[in-house]
């Protein structure tokens, strides 16, 4: 063996020493803030409708339906409505991304690795990234990118889905931000791309308008 | 499944009816109103909005896979649709009634729905087709334009 190749598999066998020591703080992590399951009978209460897959991507939607309607200046009112597509198409890409990355990588949910306490059902997809996470993240990137103070409580609330999620037994702290990273990318993508897709967002709000929707 | 999803659709039903009326309110958008007072509407609003969602909690355990009776994220997506677009359909028609006495100055199709502010939805919207009708030609090349 050279002294090249005993360097390559020295730096190889380092980084996957990196990688054993976060994935190890990772599931401490993750023991510490799911240990609390069964401690506080409201938190518990609390966070089952929180990490419901029906509360926070609801009221997310619901905020872009308000979005589009609640400004009463025209111009501010077309960069929201402009927002609302921005955030539906961030969300999109944001799954996709998601959905490539677990053509490659594979991480077991730690239910199926830990003893866990799930206040969750079992899901069967790869646990990183979170593709929930990701999904919600992109929309609310995409508001703050629109509107800071209706996107600073998104973000909150995605915040709030994220944490729900490990404290319910059902990710690592890790696959959060791994959505969070996958989403603020997918968001950045999609604002890069506005000035390219302005064209057909202007003539579908003006169609809109013809209706009396915009 | 079935019950599940038409559950959800009534959930975001619901609760879209509620966020419309709290937006519509601070946009003022008047014609689109039931209530016209701001502190009745909005209050409506979120009442609506809240409800919605208390309506789909308290009426059934909703951490359910897909596979075992949970909607799928297109599912999700599509009773979300549905749900909303319905929303929106009845609250036009029913405050096109409620607000038929609005009937404001004539405005061209680039008012959009600023004219809501004083005329109906039904009366707003037929002075849009017919302008439009009238117009449509100029419309598509401006529109198309780069």
């Amino acid at each position: 063996m050279d002294e090249a190749q005993s360097i390559s598999i020295g730096g190889l066998g380092g980084l996957a020493g990196v990688f054993s020591i976060i994935e190890r703080a990772d599931e401490a992590l993750f023991l510490a803030i799911n240990g609390f399951v069964g401690t506080l009978p409201f938190a518990d209460w609390v966070a089952e409708g929180v990490v419901s897959d029906y509360m926070v991507p609801v009221a997310l939607a619901l905020a872009l339906i308000a979005m589009w309607f609640m400004e009463r200046e025209r111009d501010i009112r077309i960069r929201h409505q402009i927002g609302v597509f921005a955030a539906l198409s961030s969300m999109a890409l944001a799954s996709l991304m998601v959905f490539i990355l677990n053509m490659f990588y594979f991480r077991p949910r730690p239910f199926e690795d830990l003893d866990v306490n799930l206040l969750f059902y079992r899901p069967t997809d790869s646990s990183f990234p979170s593709n929930a996470v990701a999904a919600v993240f992109g929309i609310a990137f995409a508001i703050w990118g629109v509107q800071r103070k209706l996107g600073w409580a998104a973000i909150a609330a995605a915040s709030l889905y994220g944490l729900a999620r490990v404290y319910a037994g059902v990710h690592y702290p890790l696959d959060i931000l791994g959505g969070v990273a996958t989403a603020a990318a997918a968001a950045w993508v999609i604002f890069r791309l506005r000035d390219l897709l302005m064209p057909l967002l202007v003539l579908a709000i003006r169609l809109a308008r013809v209706l009396r929707l915009a | 499944m079935f019950t599940f999803a038409t559950d959800y659709f009534i959930g975001v039903f619901v609760s879209t009816l509620g966020t419309l009326q709290f937006a519509f309110s601070v946009g003022g958008l008047r014609a689109l109103l039931i209530f016209q007072n701001a502190l009745v509407a909005r209050s409506l609003g979120l009442a609506l909005a809240v409800g919605g969602f208390a309506l789909f909690f308290e009426t059934g355990f909703r951490n359910i896979n897909d596979y075992e009776g949970g909607l799928d994220a297109p599912t999700q997506a599509l009773f979300f649709f549905f749900g909303a677009a319905s929303a929106l359909a009845v609250t036009l028609a029913a405050t096109s009634v409620i607000n038929r006495r609005m009937v404001g100055p004539e405005e061209d199709e680039e008012a959009g729905i600023d004219s809501l502010r004083h005329t109906s939805y039904a009366v707003s919207l037929a002075r849009a087709v017919s302008y439009w009708r009238r117009t449509w030609r100029t419309w598509t090349k401006r529109s198309l334009s780069p």
